[in-house]
């Protein structure tokens, strides 16, 4: 037997009937996606949020959990490509409105080693757990705020997003604790880029900067998504959002109880569009109802006011989903929880920022002490500019 | 589905990703697994939730499984770093004790050399010679330079064939040219 053959027959694989896609080991493997994904409270596959799930606080040595049988692949999450591009320096936030926010130096010195909570808490509010108060608060001010330039056709989106301190239960993927990136997203019609940009110019394995995508017919998302349709009513703001989470056209069943979907939906719009002011207060009002009359095991509790990394003040609603496992799944009250942030700006109503954490019992008031005794934050997501743009640029080189 | 353009959607990227690399990353995992294989299903339906949740970067084929072989190069030294050494030396003490033909004699002298070759090297040739990939593959997914695996799988067989000359009791190696072709 010659070398080369020796070398290739030594294969350890090769004495062993490796499954194939199709096999029960296979679909426990997909099925695991699939349970990640219904886990997840951010049904839309936006990029900004896988970044946050990867960070999730999946204990490294569990195994994973497969569904029972009946979980089919097939329709997963899918929306329009979030897009992502390598740009210029953070500048400073705008969220429809000019003034919101701080200017983000970039790059951006590291968080404190051990830091847990990317925030701030700032104090108690007034009347903890009345967290629709705040929201109709929010809801006032958003309605008197000046109309955005444009509405479409592009959706541009700039976040900061500053990773938690990873800590032992990580992929191992070679993200750096406390990692800090620019994330660039143009979503239009026909087309999405995406960049992603690291201050010190490496990008970690895995990762691909910049994506862009083009597609020859509108995209039903972004038809569905158009913010310059959008109602203002609260109950009209529910219809639409159903009509679209329950349409044939969306390969996105919802998988949480609709209040909570439509919540979600709210959010979304948020975090991805420029919005008509009376649409915004319309959402925050349509998510102040959902608030007083929660969907059973969950539960929203009123922060009151934080500073997040960057030095912004913002004021906070927790949503707050009891998990299995750790795992960001609807399961049993008292099991541990997961908790998501939403961080408002107090004058404008827009929204400022998210922070999810994973907590290792139940949330019920959250207080500093829950915070930091019970909660890791998985990362801190800053909006930076929410705006609309012509058109969706070509994908730059790499390195520019 | 499909966008008009062409362009997959991600979650049809990642399901012909899944479809096509199953079972090459599930081979993969298991060449590289110390602690025996009971773990590997769990390993490899790790490798593929870091891919379902990073879809929308999974790069356009061929791209995609140069991708998913770095995640699952990163998940694989992550789980390596949970497994204890105590449970790394019980799964190499059945190894030894399951081998008996004299066949598997000289793979288990072939694959004991390649574990004490330098990470690098071991890498490099399990990439090369056990996955298959091209010499340009195995550069994307070890980010270095085509020219940088050539010379690495050079010095990994004369480094091979040099301990096995010297340990045996694998057959006698023949003086074949290491140069790996391009595939």
């Amino acid at each position: 037997m010659d070398f080369e053959t020796l070398l290739r027959d030594a294969d350890p694989a090769r004495a062993v009937a490796v499954p194939g896609s199709e096999s029960p080991a296979a679909q426990a493997a997909l099925e695991s996606c699939v349970a990640d994904e219904r886990g997840s409270r951010h049904h839309r596959p936006r990029a900004l949020r896988y970044v946050a799930a990867l960070r999730s606080p999946t204990s490294p040595g569990m195994r994973l959990r497969p569904l029972a049988a009946g979980g089919v692949l097939a329709p997963i999450a899918v929306g329009v490509a979030a897009a992502l591009i390598l740009g210029t320096a953070a500048g400073p936030a705008t969220h429809n409105h000019p003034t919101v926010g701080r200017p983000v130096p970039f790059p951006i010195p590291p968080a404190q080693p051990g830091l847990i909570a990317a925030l701030t808490y700032d104090g108690l509010p007034a009347d903890p757990g009345d967290a629709a108060a705040v929201l109709r608060k929010l809801a006032d001010r958003a309605a008197a705020q000046p109309a955005p330039p444009a509405l479409g056709p592009v959706w541009y989106t700039k976040a900061a997003v500053w990773g938690s301190d990873l800590g032992p239960p990580h992929y191992g993927l070679d993200y750096r604790a406390h990692e800090f990136q620019i994330m660039q997203d143009w979503e239009g019609p026909t087309a999405s880029l995406e960049v992603t940009r690291y201050p010190d110019g490496r990008v970690p394995p895995g990762i691909i900067p910049i994506s862009r995508s083009a597609w020859k017919k509108p995209y039903p998302y972004t038809l569905a998504h158009n913010p310059a349709t959008l109602p203002t009513t609260p109950a009209a703001l529910r219809r639409r959002f159903l009509s679209w989470d329950l349409s044939p056209s969306n390969v996105v069943p919802p998988r949480h109880p609709l209040d909570l979907q439509v919540y979600f939906d709210a959010v979304s719009y948020m975090e991805e569009e420029p919005l008509p002011p009376a649409a915004r207060a319309g959402m925050l009002r349509l998510m102040a109802g959902i608030v007083a009359k929660p969907p059973r095991h969950t539960d929203f509790v009123d922060i009151g006011a934080v500073t997040d990394r960057a030095g912004q003040p913002g004021i906070a609603i927790g949503e707050v989903e009891p998990g299995v496992q750790g795992q960001r799944s609807f399961g049993r009250p008292g099991d541990p929880s997961y908790l998501t942030v939403d961080i408002f700006d107090p004058a404008t109503g827009a929204l400022l920022g998210e922070e999810p954490a994973a907590c290792s019992g139940p949330v019920t008031v959250l207080t500093v002490h829950t915070v930091n005794e019970i909660c890791a934050p998985d990362s801190y997501t800053q909006y930076l500019q929410i705006k609309a743009v012509p058109s969706v640029p070509p994908a730059p080189k790499r390195g520019h | 589905m499909q966008h008009a353009g062409g362009t997959p959607e991600p979650v049809e990227r990642f399901h012909t990703l899944y479809e096509n690399c199953y079972q090459a990353i599930y081979a993969y995992v298991l060449r590289r697994t110390t602690a025996g294989h009971d773990d590997v299903p769990d390993i490899v339906a790790e490798v593929f939730v870091v891919a379902w949740r990073r879809r929308h970067v999974i790069p356009e084929p061929p791209a995609g499984r140069l991708w998913l072989y770095g995640v699952a190069r990163r998940v694989l030294r992550n789980y390596e770093r949970r497994v204890s050494r105590r449970q790394r030396l019980e799964a190499r003490l059945r190894e030894e004790a399951s081998a008996a033909p004299a066949d598997d004699l000289a793979y288990l002298s072939m694959r004991e050399a390649v574990a004490r070759l330098r990470p690098r090297y071991r890498e490099t040739l399990r990439l090369v010679a056990w996955d298959g990939l091209s010499h340009t593959e195995a550069a994307a997914v070890l980010g270095c330079s085509v020219n940088a695996v050539a010379v690495t799988i050079h010095r990994a067989k004369a480094q091979l064939k040099k301990e096995l000359s010297q340990t045996g009791p694998g057959p006698a190696v023949a003086s074949v040219p290491s140069s790996a072709s391009e595939s």
